[in-house]
């Protein structure tokens, strides 16, 4: 279940870019795929537990980007913009996938479970700790994905989620107790 | 032995190894100028929720509803008419049955323009979804056409959109659709066809013809829904909201407040999106640990009803401030509402150019 605000654009946070104007619209999303497209791939992966498929999510999200760049009020929340698509679009895709488990269980169809890529997208290490960021409630996993992998502060998690600060506090506190007792008792 | 801190930073840190900041990317292949219009079933996946992001949203509002909230709307819209000093049709002759039914015409697409732009109940986000159907009703038809004379054929009927993307927000929650439905979303999906290269060129074209009409209607919609948002967002922190918040945590208690799948809930609920946070969680986390759908539904049942239950207070509260700020927004808005409404008039109206 996403969860939406109807116009969010969250808490302005500005970063600086080439100044408007100056570069066309895809130079300008260029420009900033090389310089960010990595860091969104890395919590995309995390996410969706694939490269290839993170790798998909940050270039679609850069395409819209480059479609609704003329409808950026600020072109210097451009970065802040495209988190949350990618953010977005890992959620829609996370639906998909739960979706098609819950259609292979309706046909008596064995379930995947955690996919061995996704267990082993950081090495056999730390397979504990992303499996069980996996079976976070979806905003949970998200809190906790932007503020350790992208090390985003509060206000930037909250833009990119789409939700207050205090709530991104509430939502990383009850995340980490979830996932402590997860790492405890993993059944 | 590691807390969870120092689990997540060492397994943040291998991640930063394998995934450097700045690292080589894939190219990245943008695409045509013509096609950064598409439809919305075309468009790019999880664009964050803006007014055209809603293209594909299905009406889902129950028309008795939609009733009683388009009369409503339109009451409060002639009110901020009336004040901005608008002129109306001036005629004391008796209409003719023509007449009034294009001025009821009109009364309802003026509703969906507010119910759009500046909705102040779930019902009315809900139903301010059909004005964004409507127009992509019109510019599907329009593509089609284009695409017939290309020799090409793809459907002119709209699809359903999938109302996960936005229907569920913790801003507008339509709690009549929630607790009739017994689904915080509705089921559908996108479906993108792939086309040949020809096809997708000709496709590009055709729909930024198709919605060059419509670009006006979007940008000063965009913005007076930006100014609402200004308006909106205090309403919702405000004193009053956060005085109704014990009796929510009240209620969420009777239902196991704060447990949850995963441990404890760390404190009480602060705001509308913990609450919402909290009882999603139950439907998530079954979700991913692939539940079946019938024990979904079931989730799904029990869950909304106490949503709806719990959270009824509160979002009559914020509502009830909501639907009081409403006309005073449209009084001050008064000039841009009536260009929208002119614009939508002539894009939907019964004299619009309908291919």
């Amino acid at each position: 279940m996403g969860i939406t605000q109807l116009g969010a654009s969250g808490p302005a946070t500005r970063v600086e870019l080439t100044p408007p104007g100056q570069l066309t619209a895809a130079d300008a999303v260029t420009v900033l795929y090389r310089t960010h497209g990595m860091d969104l791939v890395r919590i995309a992966a995390v996410m969706l537990g694939s490269r290839a498929a993170a790798e998909d999510a940050v270039h679609d999200a850069f395409c819209g980007l480059f479609r609704h760049w003329d409808r950026l009020a600020d072109r210097r929340n451009a970065l802040p913009y495209v988190r949350s698509a990618v953010m977005n679009i890992c959620r829609s895709e996370l639906r998909r996938q739960a979706r098609l488990e819950r259609r292979a269980d309706r046909h008596h169809r064995p379930l995947d479970g955690d996919s061995p890529e996704h267990a082993a997208i950081l090495g056999e290490e730390h397979r504990d700790v992303v499996t069980a960021l996996r079976r976070l409630p979806a905003r949970q996993r998200e809190a906790l994905i932007l503020r350790y992998f992208l090390d985003l502060p509060e206000p930037e998690i909250a833009a990119a989620m789409g939700i207050s600060q205090g709530t991104v506090k509430s939502t990383t506190s009850r995340a980490l107790a979830a996932l402590a007792r997860l790492l405890k008792d993993p059944s | 032995m590691k807390t969870v801190d120092d689990q997540l930073r060492s397994a943040a840190r291998t991640a930063s190894q394998t995934f450097p900041p700045g690292g080589s990317m894939p190219p990245l292949s943008l695409p045509d100028r013509a096609a950064r219009h598409r439809l919305g079933t075309r468009r790019s996946r999880g664009f964050p929720a803006n007014w055209p992001a809603r293209a594909w949203l299905a009406p889902a509002a129950a028309a008795a509803a939609v009733a009683i909230l388009v009369s409503g709307i339109v009451a409060l819209q002639q009110s901020a008419h009336a004040h901005s000093g608008r002129a109306g049709t001036g005629s004391s002759a008796q209409p003719s049955t023509a007449q009034l039914r294009a001025q009821k015409q009109r009364r309802s697409l003026d509703a969906l323009v507010v119910a759009a732009f500046a909705p102040a109940t779930g019902p009315q986000y809900d139903q301010g979804t059909r004005l964004i159907w409507l127009l992509h009703g019109t510019e599907l038809r329009a593509t089609a056409g284009c695409m017939a004379a290309s020799g090409y054929h793809i459907s002119g009927t709209s699809q359903p959109f999938d109302l996960a993307t936005y229907a569920d927000n913790t801003q507008w929650p339509d709690l009549p659709r929630i607790a009739r439905t017994h689904e915080f979303v509705a089921p559908g999906g996108i479906r993108s066809p792939s086309y040949s290269k020809a096809e997708q060129s000709a496709l590009n074209a055709c729909t930024s013809a198709a919605k060059a009409p419509y670009r006006g209607l979007t940008k000063l919609g965009t913005t007076l829904l930006d100014s609402w948002w200004k308006i909106v967002g205090p309403i919702q922190a405000s004193a009053r909201v956060r005085a109704a918040l014990p009796a929510l945590n009240a209620c969420a208690s009777q239902y196991g407040y704060p447990n949850d799948p995963y441990g404890n809930a760390s404190g009480p609920i602060k705001s509308l999106p913990d609450f919402m946070g909290w009882v999603s969680g139950f439907l998530d986390g079954a979700a991913s640990r692939g539940a079946s759908a019938a024990t979904m539904r079931s989730l799904d049942r029990h869950w909304t009803t106490v949503f709806v239950t719990c959270a009824r207070p509160v979002v009559n509260i914020i509502q009830r401030m909501q639907v009081a700020a409403q006309p005073g927004f449209l009084r001050q808005n008064a000039s841009q509402l009536s260009q929208l409404d002119r614009l939508t008039w002539r894009l939907l109206g019964p004299k619009a150019a309908h291919p």
